[in-house]
């Protein structure tokens, strides 16, 4: 629930994608946020080679290969390369 | 199509899509090499063996090296070599880091690896398809290639320590040396069966490529790898056409035949049994 006088930001990465940012004002609100890629390694190169710093290595999680990073204000950034280990 | 893309730290990749090809030379560097479509049939040290799409081999550095492909349709391959300080570099870090799995075990400062056929599946899988997609899009980007190489031989890591160590701790001999020696015959066994998964192969031809009697075959080939070799076959056999029914146009009695299948019948059996769909089911719910 935003209010009126609350400030946000909306962020259109691309012609899918929109991320919404506003103020923490809630209890449960989160400051995570879940980005779905289809090459976690070539994002991870290109971030890297614009000067983003992650937490950590890229990483094999039972869901697929994910990155991890956050921004100057707290927002933690998760990129995840979902992998169906399944399906040949 | 053939293209060789050779990158400052002397890490190689060469691709290439072909019907017929043969090339003998000395692999100076460690390899490791897929092939996506088709059979790629190699020889090392006088050891004849295929890797199909399913399987992925490694070659180490100083091996005399034999591959010749001869097909109807065109077989693409990739092969992938790391240069030497790149894997020194790897193989330390690996070794030393809290998460290596190698670790406790004896750093070496150059790794040496059975040099065989490995499962090609799993994050492996992923990356590989990822950096050959990248590369037919004209990558030169070196720092990803290199990043994607990292995460090969990453992945390969993790495979050889399921595929070879854990499997040494499963064989009950007690000497390292003993249960190393009889880990390497059962891999030729492995090698043999997935290379002529086929043709009518017996026990005693398996045996005879492992250097086992047949007794001591069957006894450490299910303490390793918890099946039996003919377990082993007929997984290959069902998981080969599953890939023929989904990849290709064959009709149902020509996968029979093209996986060492005698009769169409016990086949279609096995297939429901292991899959919980018959093969021409399991075809058509992948054409939709």
């Amino acid at each position: 629930m935003i209010c009126d006088e609350e400030k946000a930001i909306l962020v259109k990465v691309d012609g899918d994608t929109n991320i919404f940012l506003s103020e923490h004002k809630h209890q449960n609100q989160t400051n995570k946020i879940l980005l779905t890629s289809d090459d976690c390694l070539e994002d991870y190169c290109r971030l890297k080679s614009r000067g983003v710093i992650f937490k950590k290595a890229p990483s094999y999680l039972s869901e697929g290969l994910s990155i991890e990073f956050s921004d100057p204000y707290g927002n933690d950034f998760i990129i995840l390369e979902q992998r169906n280990y399944n399906e040949e | 199509m053939r293209y060789v893309k050779e990158l400052s730290n002397r890490n190689k990749i060469v691709s290439e899509s072909t019907c017929e090809a043969l090339y003998e030379q000395q692999n100076d560097a460690y390899t490791i090499k897929f092939v996506f479509s088709g059979t790629e049939n190699c020889e090392i040290n006088k050891r004849k063996f295929s890797i199909y799409p399913d399987t992925f081999a490694v070659v180490n550095a100083g091996t005399n090296f034999c591959s010749k492909i001869d097909s109807i349709s065109p077989v693409n391959t990739l092969s992938v070599s790391f240069g030497e300080n790149f894997v020194k570099d790897f193989h330390h870090t690996f070794s030393n880091s809290n998460e290596g799995l190698l670790n406790g075990k004896e750093v070496k400062g150059t790794p040496a690896f059975i040099e065989s056929l490995y499962p090609f599946s799993g994050d492996m899988r992923f990356n590989v398809l990822h950096l050959k997609s990248q590369l037919d899009k004209g990558l030169k980007d070196e720092m990803l290639i290199n990043e994607y190489m990292y995460h090969c031989l990453l992945n390969y890591y993790k495979i050889y320590d399921k595929e070879v160590l854990q499997k040494l701790d499963k064989l009950s001999f007690i000497k390292t040396k003993t249960r190393e020696e009889v880990l390497k015959r059962l891999t030729l066994a492995k090698e043999y069966i997935s290379s002529n998964y086929n043709q009518n192969i017996t026990l005693e031809n398996i045996a005879e490529q492992a250097c086992l009697s047949v007794n001591h075959l069957l006894r450490t080939f299910k303490e390793a790898y918890e099946i039996s070799p003919y377990q082993f076959l007929m997984q290959l056999r069902l998981n080969r056409a599953k890939k023929l029914l989904q990849t290709t146009s064959y009709t149902l009695n020509e996968i029979v035949g093209l996986v060492g299948f005698e009769c169409p019948s016990s086949f279609i059996r096995l297939f429901k049994h292991t899959f919980n769909i018959t093969p021409l089911k399991y075809k058509k719910s992948r054409l939709n």
